[in-house]
């Protein structure tokens, strides 16, 4: 993945004025822009396009201005996929980058078979989404789940799970922990790795006790890790499909259905496709707004040296 | 003195990583234990952990169930592409 680990000078990268090169150049830029005109920007302003319009695949396109933005926002379910989204995101990046940190945390020191405790952990990150999401959602089935049956150990009555408005969702974001955390794990046993040991003694001399030094110097040491992770996994839980999909198709009564499961609706249950798109500009909207701020929040927060 | 608090810390270490490990792999397990088992055995209630008499010969019938050559080429083919271009 080509993030940036330092610091590029934005006033150079950004700016168009100073290219007096010759148009040869951008012959030679041709081959790798043409795909991306094709199948990225192209379809985008087409997407813009529908957005403005009604279409059901079928019948001819018929622009209707503004309307598909006026009808979402007059939307309860549109507002109530708002929410659910931001339930999700939250429920979702906080615990994936904690637990992670945690068991980086756990495995980081000599330890014999650390090898297989990271496989372990870091396992269903590599299996597809939708064969296990699967297999949970056998676990919290109402009737004959396996959740159920481990609450009844403890007389616990058993739970409705992904048929009940409330812990739908939790049953989902435990999927998804379930799936990230040993992705973010892998990520800060590096930055752990690589947190100067000569700064940690520093600390221990200066009489900082085990959580002042980790408070002190590993948490800003490793802050570009959490950074790089919170955006990608921000970023992600918008994108997230599958496991919503398997497990509860956005239901019951909307409380599972994120922005994007909006989107699917709209487009591939309704064949309103205007509407459809108008979610997916929303999309596109938030997306760059979160990555713009989180760009800028970097700048005061996060230590490159 | 220090060695000896080094050996209990890692035994703790082991000992909590170990649990995590069966929390976090435990899901696997059961989609094994439930593809060895009978229809009837994977609607019982409360579950059993194992099957009493493994059904090997779900595999040969998911197998022969869809054309698997097929879809395994498929996966191939898109993930060589993916990756070559």
């Amino acid at each position: 993945m080509g993030f940036p680990m330092t610091r590029v000078p934005a006033r150079r990268a950004l700016s168009m004025k100073r290219w007096t090169g010759d148009p040869t150049a951008l012959l030679y830029a041709l081959p790798a822009l043409l795909p991306l005109l094709a199948f990225w920007i192209a379809p985008m302003l087409f997407v813009l396009l529908l957005s403005f319009a009604q279409w059901d695949f079928l019948s001819p396109i018929a622009p209707v201005g503004v309307a598909n933005y006026e009808a979402l926002a007059t939307d309860p379910d549109f507002l109530q996929s708002l929410s659910v989204t931001l339930y999700f995101a939250a429920g979702s990046v906080v615990p994936t980058m904690v637990g992670g940190l945690l068991l980086a945390l756990l495995l980081n020191a000599r330890l014999r078979g650390a090898a297989i405790y990271r496989a372990i952990l870091f396992s269903p990150w590599v299996t597809p989404t939708v064969a296990v999401s699967l297999v949970w959602s056998w676990i919290f089935d109402p009737g004959r789940g396996l959740a159920n049956a481990l609450l009844g150990v403890f007389h616990i009555a058993p739970l409705a799970w992904t048929n009940s408005p409330t812990l739908a969702m939790p049953a989902i974001l435990i999927v998804t922990v379930w799936q990230g955390m040993g992705w973010s794990m892998v990520f800060y046993l590096v930055a752990l790795k690589n947190v100067p040991s000569a700064l940690l003694e520093a600390a221990a001399l200066d009489g900082a006790n085990r959580w002042k030094s980790f408070w002190h110097v590993t948490l800003p040491k490793i802050s570009p890790t959490s950074f790089f992770l919170g955006i990608v996994l921000v970023i992600n839980s918008l994108q997230a499909f599958d496991q919503i999909k398997i497990m509860t198709q956005g239901g019951p009564a909307g409380a599972t259905r994120t922005l994007l499961y909006l989107y699917y609706q709209d487009a591939f249950e309704q064949f309103n496709i205007g509407q459809a798109s108008a979610v997916a500009i929303f999309i596109v909207v938030i997306t760059a707004v979160i990555s713009v701020a989180g760009f800028i929040y970097e700048r005061r927060v996060v230590s490159y040296d | 003195m220090v060695e000896r608090g080094k050996g209990i810390r890692n035994v703790i270490r082991h000992s909590v990583l170990v649990i995590v490990c069966l929390i976090m792999f435990f899901p696997f397990l059961w989609m094994l234990s439930s593809a060895l088992k009978t229809n009837q055995e994977v609607l019982a209630f409360p579950p059993s952990l194992w099957p009493t008499h493994p059904q090997w010969q779900n595999f040969r019938a998911a197998w022969m169930a869809a054309p698997f050559g097929l879809y395994l080429f498929n996966s191939i083919f898109t993930a060589g592409g993916a990756g070559f271009l």
